[in-house]
């Protein structure tokens, strides 16, 4: 995002309304709180959620309550306890102030996201992020099975003797797992996706649809060619198939943007653009067209009765309600063939949350991770 | 970083992320006092064994960068207090394994400065949250509640409060030199 696009977007003027707020907040404590409240709210609803949380009241109620009864000039009395009413006006003025910053921070972060915040470690000039995280993702299902399975151990050897050293020698034979596990990622050469698309249609016409694939991998690794290989095989065997590819156009060496191909029809939209757009569809440096949006939606909604549907890809805007959602939750509970989506592998950890919350029915399908 | 140091780091700051998200939201759910400082403790234990198996320069700052990356993901938007939390954890554990390399010294230095951590970043939150008042109010409060009932009953709280933070971080750092030792002689045993 630009300097100009910055200082006119709603965030920046709400987050300057609030610090503005914060700086009057003597004139008027509750009145201006309220207001601050009130603007946050109207915002996103869910940058006020945190405060429901227990913690944050405890600070503030150790400093309305706990601190105007022990310090200062005791003059007041309330229930035949003493207090001191120029420490509660202290501490109240600061209990406000406290809200209303906490806000300010919620305002301004609410919308940070994981991809955003990998992009600007990348950035920063934290070369080897992105390969790390990649291998972490990789890492995770192996951890947890490393995790599962020796803790299922120890329940055992608990209950047979209950000594520390059982549990230190879990401690240390998980350790000696993980180190392992490291030597033999470490030794592992190969990054590229390995299962080829004939295979997975030979896997699929053994199954019973509806099924879900997830082709994974990260940006470059060659999941639309992957895809296109694939509709190719499927035309080959003349099975059924529809959807919309993303594909990485170059303008120069520095620019691109993604154009999405419709499989059927072979008709192709820009999707977005990295220039200036006037638009509120925005993830890191892209600026999407809402109206290709809106028809990559019908078209995905027209491919229902497709053996198979393929949808390059899903992100952090669906991820955020944005997108291809609408029409996700349109064929959700309708489309009865296999189903093929592309995800970033920076986003797997989120992929089951995503469809637990968003797509119920097709979260239930029989999966297969690619 | 070769491929096996950038695994070790992935491995590891993967564990020490899956600990944060896990037990630190179920800490969170039940409002456990202290959890940040158990967290970072448990941090530190995690980098501190990374560390002695792989003495890569700059894997722990990676590490915790990885974790801060996957504890932001157990909440639904980024939530900057955790991850700036991890981050600098990871910065500070950085410089005193970078200078005193992951010996006896440079384990309960960590201790110390995971002790002190917890503390120091809860008082500058509440303070850029509450005000510059927020320390004098502290103060004033463990005077006043030594006045009302004796004994300095106030300054032994705070005193409970600091030295719980010390055991928390000085036991971490004693806990991870030992599983260390065991470990490195379990594997060369293997």
């Amino acid at each position: 995002m630009n300097f100009k696009s910055l200082i006119t977007s709603l965030r920046f003027g709400v987050s300057l309304l609030i610090f503005v707020g914060i700086f009057l907040l003597r004139m008027s404590p509750i009145g201006i709180t309220c207001l601050i409240f009130i603007i946050a709210w109207i915002y996103n609803h869910n940058t006020v959620r945190p405060l429901k949380r227990i913690p944050f009241w405890v600070t503030i109620g150790f400093l309305v309550v706990g601190v105007p009864i022990f310090t200062g000039f005791q003059d007041k009395t309330i229930l035949t306890i003493t207090y001191s009413s120029d420490q509660l006006s202290k501490t109240m003025l600061m209990a406000f102030r406290g809200i209303s910053v906490f806000l300010l921070f919620q305002v301004i972060t609410i919308n940070l996201n994981s991809e955003k915040v990998t992009a600007l470690f990348t950035k920063l000039g934290f070369s080897n992020f992105n390969s790390v995280y990649t291998l972490s993702n990789k890492t995770m299902p192996h951890l947890r099975s490393i995790l599962s399975a020796r803790f299922t151990k120890l329940r055992v050897e608990w209950k047979a003797q209950r000594h520390v050293q059982i549990v230190l020698d879990f401690i240390i034979l998980v350790l000696r797992d993980l180190v392992k596990l490291a030597e033999s990622l470490g030794s592992d050469t190969s990054s590229d996706i390995k299962i080829t698309p004939s295979s997975i249609i030979q896997t699929r016409m053994t199954d019973c649809p509806p099924s879900l694939t997830v082709i994974t991998g990260d940006s470059g690794a060659g999941k639309s060619r992957w895809l296109s290989e694939l509709v190719d095989d499927l035309k080959n065997e003349t099975i059924t198939v529809d959807g919309l590819i993303s594909k990485k156009i170059y303008v120069n060496k520095y620019e691109w943007y993604h154009s999405l191909h419709h499989i059927t029809t072979g008709e192709t939209r820009k999707l977005n653009t990295m220039n200036d757009l006037d638009t509120q569809i925005q993830v890191g440096k892209f600026f999407f067209y809402p109206d290709v949006i809106e028809w990559g939606c019908e078209k995905i909604i027209e491919s229902i009765d497709a053996n198979y549907l393929i949808i390059d890809e899903i992100g952090i805007l669906e991820f955020n309600g944005e997108g291809f959602l609408p029409a996700l939750k349109t064929i959700d509970d309708k489309f009865q063939g296999h189903l093929i989506i592309t995800i970033r592998s920076q986003l797997m950890n989120q992929l089951d949350r995503f469809l637990n919350t968003h797509l119920p029915t097709i979260s239930k399908w029989k999966r297969t991770t690619v | 970083m070769t491929k096996t140091p950038i695994a070790y780091t992935a491995v590891f700051g993967t564990l020490w992320g899956l600990a944060e998200a896990t037990l630190g939201s179920a800490m969170h759910m039940i409002n456990l006092p202290l959890s940040g400082s158990v967290l970072s403790t448990v941090g530190m234990i995690i980098v501190l064994i990374a560390r002695g198996v792989n003495p890569q320069r700059g894997s722990t700052l990676m590490m915790a960068l990885i974790a801060a990356m996957i504890k932001i993901m157990s909440f639904a938007t980024v939530k900057l207090g955790p991850f700036v939390g991890i981050l600098l954890e990871g910065v500070m554990l950085e410089v005193i394994l970078t200078i005193f390399s992951p010996n006896i010294l440079g384990f309960m230095l960590s201790g110390i400065i995971v002790s002190i951590y917890p503390l120091l970043q809860t008082l500058t939150v509440k303070t850029i949250l509450f005000g510059a008042d927020f320390i004098p109010v502290i103060l004033e409060m463990a005077h006043g509640f030594s006045d009302r009932f004796g004994f300095g009953a106030g300054w032994w709280i705070l005193g409970l409060y600091i030295s719980i933070h010390f055991i928390f971080g000085m036991g971490g750092a004693f806990f991870a030199w030992i599983v260390k030792s065991q470990l490195n002689k379990k594997m060369f045993d293997e």
